[in-house]
């Protein structure tokens, strides 16, 4: 097979023994190095500038964040990495069906990455984790529109309880009374409870309902959740964007495969988009830690 | 196919399946360990600090891994450092840049 040396013709080009695809692909990834970097020092700020030892940093529980989701999704990414790794091998060894089939393993592991990720951003939404959802500074014009929310979604648990026991739903319709009670009633005055003092009540509640296995949606207060809540949905959400292309381009190998377009040729093809995907894990690699562990 | 072929192929194409499954086999650890160390720090064993370090240095750790195996720079250094080694420096300069703000605001407590 004397052909199979010269799978690469090895064009010159401006003395870089380098093919152009391949050049191509690090110039993109090198501006994708920049464009994170800067992403994880705008967090850093974040993290490190802003709490205080009186209103620290939100916990992982606190914001309804598993770190056994980031590490097994952490662990899918490795082994996505491999199989990509590994069809590449495959190709250049000229077995088509078995890069095929590691190719589509591949896109199977990225698919359960983009579940687990879907599982997580669900428990963020049912718990109204979410960029300006979450009651901070709570003394400013802040609280009254925590109020208000808060309100909301206690006529909402109210009118639809979605399976919540009678106690928690009794609770939610205590404090409704409360933050809607005519001050003007029965002659006294009884001041409507503050923010501040809604939101203790919440915590309460939330914690009940947990204990309980209820489900109530309410948004917490959390010094700092907005924030943390824009960090996490910023990096992780254009971290899934990079993903889902990584597995757009994959499902489209594959279904060239499929129409018997796939072969040696595409060897170098492959090891770009490997290049692209080993990318994508190296900044999961970074963002695991930062955004679940420290 | 001659094993020359391959043999000349697997030189360009970066390490073989050994060493790749050695490699996924120390991401794996390594995963494990700063879950670990997570772990160690929330019980109180290791302070923030320590755990953040050691984290951080974990990812380090493998992110030279999949840089130097997997995308293949155990081979192509030579051909891609200037351009690594450019966005390196831009890089960390971006993060030193940052630091007053992110770092020595928190020191200041």
């Amino acid at each position: 097979m004397a052909h199979a040396v010269v799978e690469h013709p090895p064009t010159p080009h401006m003395g870089l023994p380098l093919p152009n695809g391949k050049l191509a692909m690090w110039l993109f990834l090198v501006t994708e190095i920049m464009f994170f970097t800067a992403l994880i020092g705008v967090y850093m700020i974040f993290r490190n500038g802003t709490p205080t030892t009186k209103e620290p940093w939100p916990k992982p529980h606190d914001v309804h964040l598993v770190e056994f989701y980031g590490a097994i999704n952490t662990f899918v990414l490795i082994c996505s990495s491999v199989t990509v790794v590994l069809a590449h091998w495959a190709l250049t060894r000229r077995e088509v069906k078995r890069a095929t089939q590691l190719i589509g393993v591949t896109l199977v592991l990225g698919c359960v990455f983009m579940g687990i990720k879907a599982v997580e951003y669900k428990a963020k939404w049912d718990h109204d984790i979410l960029p300006g959802h979450i009651g901070e500074r709570l003394d400013t014009p802040l609280g009254q529109q925590y109020l208000e929310r808060v309100r909301g979604q206690l006529r909402e648990a109210v009118a639809d309880p979605h399976g919540a026991s009678a106690a928690t739903i009794d609770e939610c319709q205590a404090l409704l009374d409360a933050m809607t009670a005519d001050t003007a009633a029965g002659g006294g005055y009884t001041p409507r409870p503050t923010p501040t003092e809604v939101a203790e009540r919440v915590k309460h509640i939330l914690e009940e309902a947990e204990a309980k296995g209820d489900h109530v949606k309410l948004a917490p207060a959390i010094p700092f959740g907005n924030l943390w809540a824009s960090c996490y949905f910023v990096m992780t959400g254009l971290h899934a964007i990079h993903v889902l292309g990584g597995l757009l381009i994959f499902g489209g190998i594959l279904l060239a495969a499929a129409m018997g377009k796939f072969g040696v040729q595409h060897e170098l093809m492959i090891e770009n988009v490997g290049l692209y995907w080993h990318f994508v894990d190296i900044v999961w690699i970074f963002l695991f830690p930062l955004l679940y562990l420290v | 196919m001659t094993t020359h072929d391959v043999h000349d192929e697997g030189g360009h194409h970066g390490p073989g399946v050994k060493a790749y499954l050695i490699v996924f086999a120390a991401l794996s650890v390594f995963t494990l360990i700063s879950f670990v160390l997570n772990y160690l720090a929330r019980q109180g064993t290791i302070t923030p600090h320590q755990s953040f370090a050691a984290i951080l240095t974990v990812a380090v750790i493998k992110a030279a891994l999949v840089v130097t195996f997997f995308m293949h720079m155990i081979v192509d250094w030579r051909k891609l450092y200037y351009l690594l080694v450019v966005a390196f420096i831009l890089a960390t300069m971006m993060m030193i840049v940052l630091m007053p703000d992110g770092v020595l605001a928190w020191r200041g407590q």
